[in-house]
């Protein structure tokens, strides 16, 4: 039985020893500095000396994410819906009744999001 | 497919509270206006925070009213619902009204502070019983998945209270810190739960527990395996209750999030996650290949838990953060109970007297402090309460009977809980840790005793504020329940002690 | 049915004390005037007065033909071995305490309410006294030893605050701790006796107690008598005996109802009633009982002859119940447990008919309480007069008042009895020779003669109005006719069944009996004319030197001799200051405060508690508010819990 994990253990060492490795080779061979401010080029994203294209702090609206999380909320209703349908047939009114539960709590929340304008982009 | 929607009641008619709620607030006009003080229908924050607090308050009495009489019908025996992933009816019963006590309470005190500081309250009420509702299965789950839906059901809520006073820094950045850790710790529970379905093959809490009452004492890599998950699941739940070096997020949390969500994150949330705790860890099945083990760990855990608690809670200045490892070390103590790892009842019942007790001690004490609290004044260092004796000698008094029950003085609740969870260390031998455990809580008593002697014996440097003394009745209501259950049931304890053993024999 | 009716009898009291005592407490009844003391008085009296009657319907309705009535309302406690239930019994003894308890309880109660009148506290006043009550009831109605405790415990808490209700007065506080401090070294004796029954015996309920010693006792002879002892400590204590009986002389300094209730009809015999629930350990501990019965006679005639030289109307008549206290410890000592309670009964009449006079005659003298100054009330008190006339018959022992029956049955059979002791009589029949010296001399100072205070209080004596003058009259009555439920069978010559042997005899007896030596029935007859004979003649001598009273009595400070000795109360005070008091207290400042307290203990508290704090700052230091860390912590825990179960295997 231990046998079929070994080669996950394995790779657990090896990915540690690596891990382990760079940051030492790092240590001995990277130049030292007291101060960040010695080395400007440490300071930038990605510490590659070419400098940044365009600033990556830009503000996103918060709206952005409610609306993604939204987006996340209803897509899923609509996944779940493909295979209820593949089997509702099967299962009878019982099911007819579940998803309509089902919707009804959704709406519940739509309803919410909608008259909280959660959905209006201004 | 039988099923009685009888045993789901209390969870029903909270998800139609819920619905309530929503679509209530959704209309964002005031629909009972008769409730609201002024004539006119102005949709203004006020009005309809006063609206939803009437609704939340009223529906989860109606809830709880719902439960304890059509409920009455389950308290019998005990049923598997839904393909064994929630048992109903029996000792949960008592659970389920535990929680849905505390549930009220907390409502009763966030009435005069959410409009004192003006947090929205329908989003707030809707959060508090999402997180109930979530608590709620969470007692009465039979498999590991839904104990896992459970609890993200209970804390994601939680996440979002603490975060709800949005405009305060401190506050964002608590509920941040609570987001980060609380879902580390969720990996650790989903990581030790695959372990566990690995190495079984099934989610069904009994199931699992035979597995694992069957595996042999000899080191073999399923004993491994198994034991791994067990550790992992370990580390998620006793995140949830706060035990050291798990707790770290707890006394800022506690001190960020408003008051009365503090109070029912530590009852609550807690209670609920003990019943897991018991469920998987204490129930009747031994392990002989575990049980070693998790006696080592939980006698470690909750005594470094209750030194750690109780020495740090020592030198605060805030009695919220006071209260907050003063609840870490409360946690130490009911694990505590779980060291001897006898999988008797008398463990699981001490554990659960004790939780129950504990709702209504913290309730009151947090209770006091929602009663001092007021528009800009939060009511939150020793300063504050420094000499309220004179001017609140109702809040003092009460505020004393929760330090007494905290302390464990008698003839406070506290104590019989205390002594219940001592005598499971005796009678398991674990003489050494009861003696430290025992120590510790007589360091305890330091800063309970503390507080006390601010509140009446030290004048106030500046004048006491007045408080608004408006709508005072709920924050009443909480702090009298609290007071009357901690003194009648520290004198005479045994309709707790037979609720307790109610629930504890659901674990069984 | 039964159940809740016991439920009810014990818990009006304590409905009636939290009413008056949370509007006492927050001062309501002096804003508005629905709760004035009038309203207090009649919903006081009225909680006990229906205790009353229902306890006359228990015992006369409910229990007839049955012996007991027991009720479980509540399993206390269960842990490990020992098994606390807050149980109750109505056994035949409990239910002759219970009737004289609620009764001369609800007549008092009728009499507070025009004895308190006026005072600012009596909402106050009559919450602590329904809580007195409910206390009481505790201690007589519970069958396991620990609610009895409580009861023992309540009674004495309500004493304290009901001697200390005029705290404002200094030395009544003071008197008010004495008795609290006093009890509580007779309550250590009681626990201890608690403690050791319960590791031999193993239970707390107190008929398998009894059982226990009847059957198989298994304690060593030693032992058991040392739990008897102990708990006649307890007795000592709240029952007023030597050495412990040195607060109850203070006690008067409470209401005078109160001492009529408390330190006269009930508390202060709670004592004996516990000798008597726990007479099957007594009969199997003799020497107990010896030390019972010695220590009853000698407290008899010591306070009977300190009360032969007091001249404060109420301190004579609590020097007397300390030594009609005795009488009663003598009884229980001989081993005759029924006479005992009977003379507790009959005593609760007269003496709560004494007091009550008193305080009517300290109501008419307007707080007057030295007997020098009074005299020739008789003509403007008639009906406190009579009443208290009778009750001093009564305890005199002038046949047929109710003392009588009582006291000689108590002299016979401490002389008869196998456990009684002939010298033993001859003590108790000095002290009753006493008794009825100092009582008539009271009754001749304070009733005959020429009034001998000043013409203003002479202007202004009149007769208590009817709320008292009613309760002294049924006290009055009933210190007549009280002892005829007991008339002995020698008298009656068997016509008049024994009443209240018959009905007592059954519940004290079935742990064993304590036989008479057969003596012929005329030694009996002569004993019993011997009695009435000394009863008389103390009757006689007082009449003879107090009845017509010429020149001004004496001042106690040029006393000298005996009369001295008697009139500082053999110096027992002072000499309990002298050895005990003043080395303790220097025990306490100079070596224990100072040395050990101060240096030793706070030394070492407070360097700990600062050494602790060092340590928690440190561990305070951790919590940082950097969420990395605390993540860190998690991770380690995890790492931790996962090393310990490595380390383990």
């Amino acid at each position: 039985m231990t046998d079929q994990y070994l080669p996950v253990l394995l790779y657990i060492l090896i990915a540690a020893v690596t891990v382990a490795l760079i940051l030492i080779l790092n240590a001995i061979f990277g130049p030292k500095a007291k101060h960040r401010k010695d080395f400007p080029s440490k300071s930038t994203p990605f510490e590659c000396g070419s400098d940044l294209l365009e600033e990556n702090t830009r503000r996103v609206s918060i709206r952005y994410y409610l609306i993604a999380l939204l987006f996340v909320l209803f897509d899923l209703e609509g996944i779940l819906l493909y295979p209820w349908a593949v089997v509702a047939r099967s299962l009878g009114s019982i099911a007819i009744i579940e998803i309509f539960i089902f919707l009804f709590f959704l709406v519940v929340a739509f309803i919410f999001a909608y008259k909280r304008k959660a959905l209006d982009w201004r | 497919m039988n099923f009685d929607p009888i045993f789901l009641i209390g969870e029903f008619s909270l998800v139609a509270l819920i619905v309530i709620l929503t679509l209530v607030d959704a209309m964002r006009k005031p629909v009972f206006a008769l409730l609201g003080s002024s004539a006119e229908i102005t949709p203004d924050i006020e009005s309809r925070n006063r609206q939803a607090t009437w609704i939340a308050g009223i529906g989860l009495v109606i809830v709880a009213a719902v439960y304890f009489i059509f409920g009455k019908a389950t308290s019998g025996e005990s049923v598997s619902l839904l393909h064994d992933s929630l048992r109903a009816g029996g000792g949960v019963y008592i659970g389920k009204l535990a929680i849905i006590g505390a549930g009220i309470l907390t409502i009763l005190l966030s009435a005069r502070y959410t409009m004192a500081q003006s947090i929205p309250a329908a989003d707030y009420y809707l959060l508090l019983c999402f997180s109930l509702l979530g608590a709620l299965t969470l007692i009465a789950a039979e498999n590991f998945l839904m104990i896992f839906l459970s609890l993200e059901m209970m804390s994601i809520p939680i996440y979002a209270l603490v975060g709800l006073k949005r405009y305060n820094s401190r506050v964002g950045e608590s509920a941040i810190k609570y987001l980060l850790l609380g879902g580390l710790s969720s990996a650790f529970l989903l990581l030790g739960i695959s372990f566990i379905y690995g190495m079984t093959g099934t989610l069904v809490v009994n199931d699992v527990l035979t597995h694992l009452s069957q595996v042999s004492q000899t080191v073999s890599s399923e004993m491994l395996l198994m034991g791994l998950g067990l550790v992992f699941i370990f580390v998620g739940l006793a995140f949830k209750v706060s035990l050291v070096p798990f707790h770290a997020w707890t006394p800022d949390v506690y001190e960020g999030a408003a008051t009365p969500v503090t109070s029912f994150m530590s009852v609550a949330v807690k209670l609920a996650a003990f019943a897991v705790i018991l469920k998987i860890f204490a129930g009747s099945l031994l392990f002989p290949a575990f049980d070693p083990l998790f006696s080592r760990l939980f006698a470690f855990f909750a005594l470094l838990t209750i030194i750690y608690g109780n020495s740090v809670a020592i030198v605060q200045k805030n009695v919220k953060r006071m209260l907050a490892y003063s609840s870490i070390a409360h946690a130490g103590y009911m694990a505590l109970a779980l060291a001897p790892m006898g999988h008797n009842i008398e463990a699981v019942q001490a554990v659960l007297f004790y939780g129950i007790g504990y709702i209504a001690m913290n309730m009151l004490a947090f209770g006091v402090l929602v009663y001092l609290t007021y528009r800009d004044k939060y009511c939150e260092t020793l300063e504050d309460l420094t000499g309220i004796a004179r001017k609140y000698p109702g809040a003092a008094a009460v505020m004393s009977v929760a330090m007494f029950s905290l302390g464990g003085l008698p003839p406070a609740v506290g104590f019989v809980g205390k002594v219940q969870i001592f005598l499971q260390l005796i009678n398991g031998k674990f003489y050494a840790t009861a003696v430290i455990a025992l120590l510790f809580s007589m360091v305890a008593l330091y800063f309970y005793i503390n507080v006390i002697v601010v509140m009446y014996m030290k004048e106030p440097e500046a004048e006491v504020a007045n408080i608004d003394k408006k709508s005072m009745l709920p924050v009443w209501l909480t702090l009298g329940f609290s007071t009357l259950f901690i003194l009648i049931l520290g004198i005479l304890p045994s309709p707790l002690m037979e609720w307790s053993l109610e629930w504890a024999k659901m674990l069984f | 049915m039964e159940s809740s009716l016991i439920l009810l009898i014990i818990i009006l009291p304590l409905i009636g004390a939290f009413l008056n005592g949370t509007v006492a407490a927050t001062n309501a009844y002096r804003k508005k005037e629905i709760w004035g003391e009038k309203f207090a008085g009649i919903l006081a009296f009225s909680a006990v007065g229906s205790s009353f009657l229902l306890s006359l319907y228990a015992v006369f309705v409910k229990m007839s033909g049955i012996d007991s009535l027991s009720f479980t309302p509540y399993e206390w406690l269960s842990v490990g071995g020992l098994q606390l239930n807050l149980s109750f019994v109505i056994d035949h003894l409990s239910a002759v305490m219970l009737l004289v308890v609620t009764g001369v309880s609800s007549v008092i109660h009728f009499y507070s309410i025009g004895y308190i009148h006026g005072d600012e506290s009596s909402v106050r006043y009559f919450s602590y006294l329904n809580l007195f009550v409910f206390a009481m009831l505790l201690l007589i109605l519970g069958d396991s030893m620990p609610v009895m405790f409580v009861g023992w415990e309540g009674v004495g808490l309500c004493s304290y605050l009901l001697i200390g209700f005029w705290y404002k007065e200094e030395e009544k506080a003071i008197a008010g701790k004495k008795a609290f401090i006093v009890n509580r070294i007779g309550d250590f004796g009681f626990l201890l006796g608690m403690f050791l029954i319960f590791a031999n015996v193993g239970s707390l309920t107190i008929s398998e107690v009894n059982e226990f010693f009847h059957h198989n006792n298994s304690m060593t002879f030693f032992w058991t008598n040392v739990a008897g002892i102990c708990l006649f400590i307890g007795a000592t204590g709240k029952s007023a005996q030597i050495p412990l009986y040195v607060w109850l002389p203070d006690a008067m300094a409470g209401p005078t109802p109160v001492s009529a209730l408390i330190h006269a009809a009930t508390m202060v015999t709670a004592g004996v009633y516990m000798l008597c629930r726990f007479h099957g350990l007594y009969l199997a501990a003799p020497v107990a009982l010896n030390v019972v019965l010695w220590i009853g006679a000698l407290t008899a005639i010591f306070s009977a002859t300190i009360a032969i030289y007091q001249n404060d109307i109420k301190k004579v008549l609590a020097y007397s119940t300390v030594s009609q206290l005795g009488f009663m410890f003598m009884a229980a000592g001989a081993g005759a447990f029924v006479i005992a309670i009977f003379h507790l009964m009959t005593h609760a009449f007269f003496k709560a008919c004494l007091f009550l006079g008193s305080g009517s005659v300290i109501h008419a003298m307007g707080g007057e309480q030295d007997i020098r100054f009074m005299g020739g009330l008789k003509k403007y008190m008639p009906t406190t007069y009579i009443t208290f006339l009778l009750a001093t018959l009564a305890i005199a022992g002038i046949p047929p008042f109710a003392g009588f029956f009582s006291k000689d049955e108590i002299l016979w059979n401490v002389f008869a009895s196998d456990h009684g002791s002939k010298i033993v009589w001859a003590i108790g029949a000095i002290a009753a020779l006493c008794t009825a010296f100092y009582m008539f001399r009271l009754v001749y100072l304070t009733f005959f003669g020429k009034f001998r205070g000043t013409p203003e209080q002479e202007h202004h004596l009149h007769e208590s109005p009817s709320t008292m003058t009613a309760p002294l009259i049924i006290l009055g009555v009933l210190s007549l006719i009280g002892g005829w439920i007991g008339i002995p069978k020698l008298l009656s010559g068997g016509l008049i069944p024994n009443f209240f042997h018959h009905y007592l005899e059954p519940a004290v007896s079935k742990y064993g009996h304590v036989e008479l030596h057969h003596y012929s029935h005329s030694v009996e007859y002569s004993l019993m004319i011997l009695s009435v004979v000394i009863a008389v003649i103390g009757w006689f001598t007082a009449s003879r030197l107090f009845r017509e009273v010429k020149k001004e009595l004496p001042d106690p400070a040029r006393y000298s001799g005996i009369p001295k000795l008697l009139w500082n109360k053999y110096f027992v005070d002072e000499i309990y200051d002298k050895l005990i008091v003043n080395p303790i207290k220097f025990l306490a400042t100079k070596v224990f405060l100072n040395i050990s307290d101060k240096k030793l203990i706070d030394g070492a508290a407070n360097g700990s508690a600062r050494g602790w704090r060092q340590v928690s700052q440190v561990f305070s230091y951790l919590q940082t508010g950097n969420i990395q860390a605390y993540g860190i912590y998690i991770i380690f825990g995890a790492a931790l819990a996962v090393a310990l179960a490595f380390y383990i295997y």
